[in-house]
């Protein structure tokens, strides 16, 4: 039965020189989600030939996705074919982003296995 | 030179999605810091502002000049839409392939992204308000990451 979400997102970024300059910039937000069905999560094993994430959204979707493995990256797409990337994720690295289309999520390990943590929520036309 | 402008970037997020009765169906609080990259693709720092123009070719907001050696290949993005009124789309590439991602106005976004996914060498990170007829106000850090 779908139900309604609330999702929260709060990131922080920062990047520093060894000469001592920083930046820094940060985020957060809310969305209200009316009449979700898809919601998938866990920890997924990654193969080098690609493995989808999800079932297409209706209308787009918020991804997360964290390399666990200790030395090979992973590499994320829009669809199923490798033409449209969205991130190179190194080891112990995430990415977060939202989507507003019907594209499923790809992810293609490196040269190996692969074992990630990750969510891609369904978000409805108004979020 | 490059050895002496290592950079060290942090990211961490929180994310919670909670259901209408209250109950919690997940929650991640990811972080992570590199070690200093002292390599020759450990140049560039973007950060700030812009106005994103309207229409797919949009405005590019860093990188972009093949040659140079800033990395060509991966770099940490974050980016918010500070605006009111329309969403803003990035791409790793000016008007090429699909988004990365679709920022409503208040949301912000990080990924570490791939930047020459077509192979052309010219590597962007552009940004446009593609549905809006006004420019949108776009924060943004923009970092170079070790090359995969």
């Amino acid at each position: 039965m779908a139900k309604n979400y609330t999702f929260n997102a709060s990131i922080s970024c920062s990047a520093t020189t060894a000469t001592g300059y920083s930046q820094s910039q940060s985020g957060s937000f809310s969305l209200n989600l009316t009449n979700i069905d898809m919601i998938d999560m866990g920890r997924a094993e990654i193969a080098t030939s690609g493995t989808s994430l999800t079932s297409a959204p209706t209308f787009g979707k918020v991804v997360y996705i964290r390399n666990l493995d200790r030395s090979n990256f992973v590499s994320v797409f829009q669809g199923n074919a490798t033409t449209d990337p969205i991130g190179i994720i190194e080891p112990g690295e995430f990415l977060f982003t939202i989507v507003r289309d019907t594209e499923i999520i790809r992810c293609d390990a490196d040269t190996a296995i692969c074992t990630i943590e990750y969510f891609v929520v369904e978000i409805d036309s108004a979020a | 030179m490059s050895t002496s402008l290592g950079i060290t970037f942090t990211a961490s997020g929180s994310f919670s999605l909670i259901d209408e009765d209250g109950v919690t169906v997940f929650s991640h609080s990811p972080s992570f810091t590199t070690t200093q990259n002292n390599d020759a693709d450990a140049e560039a720092i973007y950060t700030g502002e812009q106005l994103v123009a309207t229409g797919s070719a949009g405005s590019d907001l860093a990188l972009g000049t093949a040659g140079l050696t800033q990395n060509m290949n991966r770099a940490f993005v974050f980016a918010k839409n500070v605006d009111t009124d329309y969403g803003i789309e990035i791409w790793a590439e000016t008007g090429s392939g699909k988004e990365t991602v679709d920022l409503n106005p208040g949301e912000c976004f990080f990924a570490p992204m791939d930047l020459n996914a077509d192979g052309s060498g010219t590597t962007l990170i552009a940004a446009c308000n593609d549905s809006g007829s006004t420019a949108q106000k776009l924060q943004y850090l923009i970092c170079d990451a070790s090359t995969n």
